[in-house]
C-alpha cells in the first residue's frame, strides 16, 4: 500500500509519477480504496465505493500507460462523484430515501468526459438530500448521516457536496466532484481547507446530474489545489448538444496551458469590503493576513465593494420557484416526508407557492444585476474576500438559526452564474480551515484559476491536511 | 395576510399530511418568504427592463446514423 504522504499529494504530482511509472494506477487505486473503506465510514464520507468499476478502469489505465498511451494529467487518477451524477448501473441516491434504489442506464456527460481521460471512478460521494433542494436545518440532512470534518469529526464539512470535501480532506481518493447552486462548492472547500471550483453557468453540461435550480446548478472539482482544479476543470469543461443550458463550443470549452498563463496576465483584484457583515472571532485576523499576502504578490489590489439590492431575496425565489418545480412530483406524491430534515419535509410546499409573477419578476432584477456586475468587473479581474465568514460548524447546530447570516456575494455570483474559487488561506486557534474567495466575471474562469493559483505560489495552506485514524 | 393566505392554501390542500410542528414551521416559512416578495416587488422595474426569459428557438439534435437500406434508396433517386 501507498503511504499516507502519496495519498495526499495533489494530482499534479500524482501525474507525474504515473506518467514516469513510478506509481501505478492499479497500486494507487488499491491504496486509495483501502483507506476509503477505513476511513470513510468514520466521516460518513462516501454514499458507496465502487470497487469493481475503479479496479477495471485502475487495470484498463496501467495497461494503456504501459503501451505508451499516456492520455494526460487525470490518466490514472481515482476520484470521487457526488451522488446526483449517474453512473451507469450504479444506484445515484440523491443523498434522500426515496431516490434510495434509484439506478440510471447511463453516464452523466461529466462521468463520461473524466472516463475518456482515463480518470478513475471510485466511488459516490455522500450529499445533503436533494443537494438542499427543500431545505434543511441540520447536517444530518442526507441518506449517510452528517458528513463529519476531517479536522474536526465534531465539526461539518458544509454542504451540499458534503462528502466531496472530506473526501478530498481526508485523503481518501485524488479529487472529487460536487456541485453548486448556492454555496455547495465554496463552502465545503472552506470548511474542509481543500481548493474548489464553482465553474461559470454552462461551461459544464449538466447531463445525468440531478436538477435543483434549473438556471443556478453548476458543476465543479474539489481537489488539493487551484492547480488541480485547472486541469480537471479543462477536462470537464464543454459545449454538450444533450444539455440545451450549455455555452457554444467556443465558450464552453477550457484549454489549459501551465506556463503561458502563470506569466502572460496581470490580474487587477478587487477586495471586497461589503461581503460579509463581519467575522467570527480570530477569523477577521486571518482574513487580514490573506489580504497583504495578495497584496504583496497583487500591489494593485483595490477595495470594491457589492451593489446593493434585493439580490438575496431574488435568488432565494427563483430557486425556491425552480426547486419546487423540480421535485413537484416528490412534494405533490406526499413521499417528500420521507426526507430526513424536518425542514426539507415542508419547504418545497411553499416553493412551489410562489408565483410566475414574483419569479418572473425576480429572473427580471437578475438581468438588471448582471449588468451591474459586468460594469464591476471594467475595473477588476478578480473580486476576493473570505469564502465564509466562519470556520467550520458543530455537527448538531440548527443552521436555519446558528449558520443564518448575509450572503450578498453568494446570491450575486451563483444567480449570475460568475465563476469563484475557495482556496485555503489560514487555520483558527481550533485548528479549523478559512477559505479565500475568488470571483470573477461570467467566462472568465482562468482569471479566479490563475488568482488561486498564484496564491497557491506565495502560500502553504492548502499543503496542510488533518490527522485523520 | 399574504403569507398566511398561503399558508392556508397549502393546508386546504395537503392539510392533512403535517403535524402541528410541521405547519408551524409552514406558518413560519410563509412569513419568511413573504419578506423576500416585498423586497422583490418593491425593487423599481419599467416594462421594457430586463426580459429575463428567452426562448432558444435552434434545437440541436443529435445526429442520427444514417441505415444503409435508405442510404441506397436515396443514391437510387
Amino acid at each position: 500500500m501507498l503511504s499516507e504522504q502519496v495519498l495526499y499529494l495533489s494530482v499534479g504530482e500524482l501525474a507525474k509519477k504515473i506518467q514516469l511509472k513510478q506509481i501505478s494506477p492499479v497500486e494507487l487505486t488499491e491504496s486509495y480504496l483501502a483507506r476509503s473503506e477505513a476511513l470513510g465510514p468514520k466521516l460518513n464520507a462516501y454514499a458507496r465505493l465502487t470497487p469493481d468499476l475503479a479496479l477495471e478502469q485502475a487495470h484498463a489505465a496501467e495497461k494503456d500507460i504501459q503501451r505508451g498511451h499516456y492520455r494526460g494529467p487525470l490518466h490514472g487518477i481515482p476520484y470521487a462523484a457526488k451522488d446526483l451524477l449517474a453512473v451507469k448501473g450504479i444506484p445515484t441516491t440523491w443523498g434522500a430515501k426515496p431516490f434510495a434504489d434509484q439506478v440510471f442506464d447511463y453516464n452523466a456527460t461529466v462521468i463520461e468526459h473524466l472516463h475518456n481521460v482515463g480518470a478513475i471512478l471510485l466511488g459516490k460521494a455522500a450529499m445533503i438530500e436533494l443537494a438542499g433542494g427543500m431545505g434543511y436545518a441540520y447536517a444530518s440532512a442526507s441518506l449517510q448521516g452528517e458528513t463529519k470534518n476531517p479536522w474536526d469529526t465534531k465539526c461539518w464539512t458544509c454542504g451540499s457536496s458534503s462528502g466531496s470535501g472530506a473526501i478530498v480532506a481526508a485523503g481518501l481518493a485524488g479529487f472529487a466532484i460536487g456541485t453548486e447552486t448556492w454555496g455547495s462548492i465554496v463552502c465545503p472547500s472552506a470548511f474542509c481547507g481543500i481548493s474548489g471550483l464553482r465553474p461559470t453557468y454552462g461551461r459544464v453540461s449538466r447531463r445525468g446530474a440531478m436538477a435543483l435550480s434549473y438556471s443556478m446548478d453548476k458543476i465543479g472539482p474539489l481537489a488539493r489545489s487551484a492547480e488541480d482544479c485547472t486541469n480537471i476543470f479543462a477536462a470537464i469543461a464543454g459545449h454538450d448538444p444533450l444539455d440545451r443550458s450549455t455555452l457554444p463550443v467556443d465558450k464552453a470549452a477550457f484549454t489549459y496551458s501551465p506556463a503561458a498563463d502563470l506569466k502572460g496576465r496581470s490580474l487587477r483584484i478587487g477586495w471586497l469590503t461589503n461581503a460579509w457583515k463581519q467575522y467570527d472571532p480570530g477569523i477577521g485576523k486571518i482574513v487580514d493576513t490573506a489580504k497583504a499576502a495578495l497584496r504583496h504578490r497583487f500591489p494593485s489590489v483595490r477595495d470594491a465593494a457589492l451593489p446593493e439590492g434585493p439580490w438575496e431575496d431574488a435568488a432565494t425565489l427563483i430557486l425556491s420557484g425552480e426547486a419546487g418545480s423540480a421535485f413537484s412530483q416528490l412534494i405533490r406524491s406526499g413521499r417528500v416526508k420521507e426526507l430526513n430534515d424536518p425542514v426539507g419535509r415542508v419547504a418545497g410546499y411553499v416553493g412551489q407557492s410562489v408565483s410566475g409573477a414574483d419569479y418572473t419578476t425576480s429572473l427580471r432584477i437578475r438581468d438588471i444585476l448582471q449588468k451591474k456586475i459586468a460594469d464591476l468587473f471594467d475595473s477588476y479581474d478578480v473580486l476576493a474576500t473570505a469564502t465564509q465568514p466562519v470556520a467550520a460548524t458543530p455537527l448538531s447546530l440548527n443552521l436555519v438559526t446558528g449558520l443564518s447570516f448575509a450572503d450578498p456575494l453568494g446570491a450575486i455570483g451563483n444567480l449570475c452564474g460568475l465563476p469563484a474559487i475557495s482556496v485555503p488561506c489560514g487555520f483558527t486557534d481550533k485548528n479549523l480551515p478559512i477559505g479565500l474567495q475568488f470571483v470573477g466575471r461570467a467566462g472568465d474562469d482562468a482569471a479566479v484559476l490563475l488568482a488561486g493559483r498564484i496564491f497557491q505560489q506565495t502560500t502553504n495552506w492548502h499543503k496542510k491536511h488533518p490527522k485523520v485514524s | 395576510m399574504e403569507a398566511e393566505a398561503r399558508y392556508q392554501q397549502i393546508l386546504s390542500q395537503y392539510g392533512s399530511r403535517f403535524s402541528a410542528e410541521e405547519k408551524a414551521s409552514l406558518r413560519e416559512m410563509n412569513l419568511v418568504t413573504q419578506a423576500s416578495l416585498e423586497k422583490v416587488r418593491a425593487f423599481s422595474l419599467e416594462n421594457g427592463d430586463g426580459p429575463a426569459l428567452y426562448l432558444k428557438p435552434l434545437v440541436e439534435r443529435e445526429k442520427k446514423p444514417v441505415q444503409p437500406s435508405a442510404a441506397a434508396a436515396a443514391r437510387k433517386s
